[in-house]
């Protein structure tokens, strides 16, 4: 797994300690960190427009110019997505990280105890677009990002996992994976089918079209509960996203 | 929905449950609100959970591994400190004493895609199509020569229907008439901007002269909800 982190401190040793402690929680879980270092609120923002968005941001308080708490607020109207961790000597903003929906605060000096409490509930409850799926394919295993899966079928006793560039095929069924993703955007469409709401495109006559042009048959017993589920599910995600 | 409550006295218990209450009503959220039984575990699953960190009860120990199927924890408490403390459980929100009914609001109207299959509804041809829509989804609508337009948080839609046939359909007490051609839901208003009044997506919709008294004493009853005290 691939992690984009950003530390914002304007002390270096503490960037650097916390960087290290950040690799060594990584490295043994095969975690692939890439780790970018600022000094300032006002150079996260800067650069945050240009490069790709971290996924965790971990983020000191007081800090020369804009504080950390400003800046987690700027950050806030760009990314709904990144997960915050204040890391600071102060015990005064435990409610405003709150305010920022913060992942997590801890107070310096960070423990390795710490840091791995904080970076265990991020992977627990990691955003979907991070999560993957786990297939075993041709006797080797492979990690599926989730939101590449365009949809699966089912077929003597195989499932076939659509991806945007490629087809894998596994032995296991289509209940077993779809347990397994635990994802509101997947709709069991078909007996033998279980479609990413995110590729549908349009439902025609008795079908969901994708964006790739490909049909996903809608089972013909009950096609008005799934284009109702598919228009639930279209409220639901507009509702949720920030 | 259920909403369990556990404040620091039972005469909190019960003005946090008539303050939810009044929530859901507005919301047109069915809601089952109760106070959490002195010694007893919160009930599993998809509801919510308040709790006063400054009662004297710990909180329950299923709270740090319930994961992802847990009820929706919200924590209130005066300082900072607790703040911190409670990322311990990771709970949905936070909410700095004393709490208003409002500050509530912000927090659920996050999380209300969680309840999208319990809300309230109201059917209404669109295009052909009859959609079920969530009554707190429709925030304000409006005639037009058509019929009506009816705006929701993602689309506007169109329906034959005239905005009179509609709001008589509409249960009573969930929409405000500010004008002969809008509607508005008053879970939604904001405040009384200018001429008009304001919604919770920045909209502002106009008020009718022959309206503007009415309309005034709703939007002022309406912060008097907003205003009331859970803990």
């Amino acid at each position: 797994m691939d992690l984009n982190i950003a530390i914002c401190d304007d002390l270096k040793e503490d960037r650097v300690e916390l960087a290290r402690l950040i690799r060594d929680y990584c490295q043994p879980r095969g975690i692939d960190a890439r780790m970018r270092l600022y000094s300032s609120g006002g150079e996260l923002l800067d650069c945050l427009d240009g490069t790709e968005k971290p996924d965790i941001l971990f983020l000191d308080i007081y800090m020369p110019g804009l504080s950390g708490v400003d800046a987690a607020r700027r950050l806030r109207e760009l990314d709904k997505r990144c997960a915050i961790i204040f890391f600071t000597t102060s015990t005064d903003h435990g409610l405003d990280s709150f305010e920022v929906e913060a992942s997590d605060y801890l107070v310096k000096p960070v423990t390795a105890e710490d840091l791995a409490r904080a970076m265990d509930w991020y992977l627990q409850n990691m955003p979907e677009e991070l999560r993957s799926l786990r297939v075993c394919s041709d006797g080797t295993w492979t990690e599926l990002p989730i939101t590449s899966i365009m949809y699966i079928e089912t077929l003597d006793h195989q499932s076939y996992i659509h991806l945007k560039d490629r087809t894998v095929v596994t032995r296991r069924s289509l209940n077993d994976l779809t347990s397994d993703l635990d994802s509101q955007d997947f709709l069991r469409c078909h007996k033998s089918y279980l479609c990413n709401m995110n590729y549908v495109k349009a439902i025609e006559n008795s079908d969901f079209r994708l964006t790739n042009g490909e049909l996903v048959p809608i089972r013909a017993g009950s096609p008005g509960k799934v284009r109702d589920d598919f228009i639930n599910w279209t409220y639901k995600k507009a509702w949720s996203r920030p | 929905m259920i909403f369990t409550v556990h404040m620091s006295t039972s005469e909190e218990d019960s003005r946090a449950v008539a303050a939810i209450l009044r929530w859901a009503e507005l919301a047109r959220v069915p809601v089952d609100a109760r106070a959490l039984v002195p010694g007893a575990a919160p009930p599993p699953g998809s509801g919510v959970l308040i709790w006063d960190l400054e009662s004297p009860e710990p909180l329950p120990e299923e709270l740090f591994t319930g994961g992802r199927r847990r009820p929706l924890l919200v924590l209130c408490a005066a300082g900072s400190g607790r703040a911190i403390g409670s990322y311990a459980v990771h709970p949905a929100g936070f909410l700095k004493k004393p709490v208003r009914l409002a500050d509530l609001k912000r927090l659920l109207d996050r999380y209300i895609a969680r309840w999208h299959d319990e809300l309230e509804r109201v059917e209404v041809m669109c295009g052909g199509t009859r959609r079920s829509i969530p009554l707190y989804d429709l925030i304000w609508a409006e005639s037009d020569r058509h019929g009506a337009i009816l705006h929701t948080h993602c689309e506007g839609l169109q329906t034959r229907e005239s905005l009179r046939d509609l709001s008589e359909r509409l249960p009573e007490g969930v929409f405000l008439r500010c004008q002969r051609s809008f509607l508005v839901n008053r879970y939604h208003v904001r405040e009384l901007r200018g001429g008009g009044v304001r919604l919770d997506n920045g909209r502002d919709v106009p008020v009718g002269r022959s309206m503007r008294d009415s309309v005034c004493s709703a939007v002022q009853e309406l912060a008097q909800i907003w205003d009331q005290p859970i803990a």
